[in-house]
């Protein structure tokens, strides 16, 4: 008997040293204001960082390590044509308004998507949901999609942020502003050009959960305020965006804590390939040899960031290390110039065009010219630095630039290779056919080969300058608890954050 | 008086006017769409032509500029693109912080100006003198972010005062908390236009006290004190009014950059928003709105300078 009640006293002790304070806001800084909150509607890293697992939910989510885990489906299953996904959706969920969240949520969300006029249907994307040829929901908690062909970024689509759902009831233009979902956090009020601010939702359907009673993300563009922010107590965390330098300064401040958490970003020093000289593989070839990633990650980043060789970050799923494909070889690259026919007297001159806003890319880019300068007389680089909005029309849109960097925050975006309207114009039919076996592949191992042969490809090709994945470098107060620290995640979820007391 | 006021109404209007054409042009000219910044790059073409239907961007300019103006006309500066609320709402919340800022700033800049720039002029060449011209020079060649930075970190990470180094969220809500946080960009801002006032003091009661009458008042047997402040200072006064005038409209928008560093929702972060996202009504409506104040300053600077100098007519 006294065995017992000594098991029981000792779970209760047990279970006090693990119980997780109840309470507390949190001021989180974050880079930049987008134009709204619902990424149906409006695209944007930032949006998804606050929404993400917070006020919005999904089918399925991508957790901090970047699996695809369930979220509003408790569970799943895949025919074995791989054309049909079934999923069993939770009970009991309720929309921050109050409704009821059904499958006939999903279909109209869903049906909504696919629509092939975003014009109409306000969606995003509807490339993305194309594959789909039917939604319906049997009974309410069931819903099943039927795809045309198979897809295995199927799931890895519905993780995606512009899968998330909101009532079918609500109206698109009141979800720009507000939006509603599921999460364990609802949205509060949007002060325009300082913070959003979310509350606790008490009636999320996980127990307990969350932790916080509330949390404020701020918008603040510049590192040193952050910095400031962090050190007067007006802010408690920089999500992502910590300069390297002030990441020393709070690493010896023993009242904060620095992390720098694995990304899913990958800085991309890009060529335009529908431009002589950059349409032949020996220049393109030589400038990658000629830039010396260990030494941007070091001198620019001093220390923070990882080399990579290709279009994926060690985090992601199918991922081939390339990060010694390419190594630095000055007398390699000057080599390849010249056999591309530009010497001392014929220099290869252009301009490589940065976004002033980046403070990462642009740093990373204009060190990497140095490096190439110092190639010699055969090769000249001048910079030009544009604002963001110019660097999207220039760049983005019209392809009217020679090299630019800018990185590519989204995960498993390897698929914008196959699409030669794609800015970087790379048009390799090769590609293409690797990705899209990669997509049809019966299995994930199949699909993981085409994948990991796309990768090497790319490198091969010297298609871009791959010069590192970004970390996520940021730092909070000390008394933080389970901060997710990765950003494998499109979204920063706090649910099970909590604070010490 | 009156007529002169009218006319000189009259002038604002056109200066103003002149003013939202030459700002649409430039938005014109420069490179950028709203509807793509907004959507980010992962949007479609078909995307970016969806949502610049629905903000009307897909329309012919002088239709756009039209539109807006005759809004105008009846005030109403229309909708910002970015935010899809009223342009002239964001322009009332952000001046309810910047003014304060400009004219707090304003009044600790003439506190500190005008006794230093007069004690300056009085001894001419002593140490008094030279240290005020040092002052001022340090004051002048230190960029305000860099001011700015180092204020936070003496006076909230060093001295630990309780100062927020931004604005805080809830802004006017908690008017203690927010006054805190003006503090430091008041003196960032205070200090930087005291260096350039300081040395237009000391200029002008140098050159008034160098005057006819002045010695004429002095040989007469009045004392320095007397002369100085019952006869220079109000003429010393005059390019002194003039500048603080003008120096308050450059200040709406010299703001920009220590609002940056303080974090602070004002007029001039949102004018580099607005230009950075391209929301060309709302650029409109920021530089209307600052026109306005710089004509309507002038204006005040004018019948000042008649208050002051009885020579000045309205003719």
């Amino acid at each position: 008997m006294w065995r017992r009640w000594l098991f029981v006293g000792l779970v209760a002790l047990l279970g006090l040293g693990l119980a997780q304070n109840r309470g507390g806001t949190l001021t989180i800084a974050i880079q930049t204001e987008p134009a709204a909150w619902d990424p149906t509607q409006v695209a944007g890293a930032d949006i998804s960082r606050v929404v993400y697992d917070n006020v919005l939910q999904g089918l399925v989510k991508r957790n901090a390590k970047g699996e695809i885990v369930p979220a509003l489906a408790e569970r799943w299953t895949v025919s074995n044509s791989g054309l049909t996904y079934t999923f069993n959706l939770r009970r009991g969920v309720k929309f921050h308004d109050g409704s009821d969240f059904t499958a006939a949520d999903v279909v109209a969300k869903f049906n909504r998507a696919r629509n092939p006029d975003s014009k109409a249907s306000g969606h995003l994307r509807p490339d993305l949901y194309k594959d789909i040829s039917a939604v319906t929901a049997p009974n309410p908690y069931t819903v099943v999609f039927t795809l045309r062909q198979p897809n295995n970024d199927f799931l890895f689509i519905l993780s995606r942020p512009e899968s998330l759902i909101t009532p079918s009831g609500a109206k698109l233009e009141d979800l720009r502003a507000k939006p509603i979902g599921t999460g364990p956090f609802r949205f509060a009020a949007w002060e325009r050009g300082v913070a959003v601010r979310l509350e606790r939702n008490p009636n999320y359907y996980i127990p307990n959960l969350p932790y916080l009673d509330g949390v404020n993300f701020r918008f603040l563009g510049d590192g040193d305020a952050q910095l400031a922010g962090l050190r007067a107590g007006d802010l408690d965390v920089i999500a992502y965006s910590l300069l390297p330098e002030n990441a020393q300064v709070l690493s010896r401040d023993n009242r904060f804590k620095v992390f720098s958490g694995s990304g899913t970003a990958e800085a991309v020093a890009g060529f335009n390939h529908s431009r002589p000289p950059f349409n032949d593989v020996r220049v393109r070839r030589a400038i990658t040899l000629a830039t010396n990633k260990d030494e941007l990650i070091q001198g620019a980043m001093l220390g923070y960031g990882t080399k990579i060789g290709s279009m994926r970050s060690p985090g992601e799923a199918c991922y081939v290390d390339l990060s010694n494909f390419n190594p630095y070889n000055p007398d390699e690259a000057r080599k390849l110039l010249a056999e591309a026919g530009f010497t001392a007297q014929n220099p290869l001159k252009f301009t490589y065009t940065l976004a002033a806003e980046f403070p990462y890319e642009r740093r990373i880019g204009e060190a990497m010219v140095a490096q190439l300068n110092k190639l010699g007389p055969m090769l000249q680089v001048g910079i030009q630095v544009v604002d963001f909005n110019t660097w999207i029309q220039r760049v983005f849109t019209n392809a009217d630039y020679a090299m630019t960097i800018i990185g590519h925050v989204e995960a498993n975006d390897i698929g914008n290779w196959a699409n030669p309207k794609y800015y970087w114009r790379y048009n390799n039919p090769r590609f293409q056919q690797l990705f899209t076996a990669y997509l049809r592949a019966p299995n994930m191992q199949k699909a993981c080969e085409n994948l990991a042969a796309a990768q090497r490809l790319l490198a091969e090709d010297a298609a871009a300058v791959f010069t590192m994945s970004l970390p996520a470098l940021g730092a909070y107060r000390a008394n933080i608890q389970n901060w997710p620290g990765s950003s494998l995640s499109p979204g920063i979820a706090v649910a099970e954050v909590w604070l010490q007391k | 008086m009156f007529a002169y006021i009218l006319r000189r109404l009259a002038f604002a209007a056109v200066t103003l006017w002149l003013a939202t054409l030459l700002v649409f042009g430039a938005l014109l000219l420069i490179p950028g769409n709203p509807a793509q910044a907004i959507l980010g790059i992962d949007a479609t073409p078909a995307d970016v032509a969806a949502l610049e239907h629905r903000l009307g961007l897909d329309k012919p300019p002088l239709e756009r500029y039209l539109n807006w103006l005759g809004g105008v006309l009846r005030g109403d500066l229309g909708q910002s693109i970015r935010y899809e609320t009223s342009i002239s709402g964001l322009i009332v919340a952000r001046l309810g912080i910047t003014l304060p800022i400009v004219i707090a700033a304003l009044l600790l800049a003439t506190l500190i100006a005008v006794p230093l720039g007069i004690l300056a002029a009085r001894r001419v060449g002593s140490w008094a003198d030279i240290a005020v011209s040092l002052g001022s020079l340090v004051g002048i060649v230190l960029p305000s972010f860099w001011a700015g930075l180092m204020f936070i970190y003496i006076f909230i990470v060093w001295l630990k005062l309780p100062l927020p180094s931004s604005f805080p969220i809830g802004g006017w809500k908690d008017p203690a908390r927010a006054i805190a946080a003006l503090v430091l960009p008041v003196l960032t801002v205070g200090l930087a236009s005291s260096s350039l006032l300081v040395r237009l003091v000391r200029g002008s009661v140098l050159e008034v006290l160098h005057q006819d009458y002045v010695r004429t008042a002095l040989a007469k047997g009045l004392s320095e004190r007397v002369v100085l402040y019952k006869h220079a200072l109000r003429n010393a006064a005059l390019p002194v009014v003039t500048v603080l005038g003008l120096e308050f409209a450059q200040l709406l928008i010299a703001t920009v950059v220590v609002e940056t560093v303080f974090g602070i929702p004002g007029l001039g972060s949102l004018s580099l928003l607005a230009i950075s996202a391209r929301d060309y009504p709302l650029v409109q409506g920021v530089v209307l709105t600052i026109a306005a104040f710089i004509v309507l300053l002038n204006l005040i600077v004018d019948l000042l300078y008649a208050l002051l100098d009885p020579r000045v007519s309205y003719a």
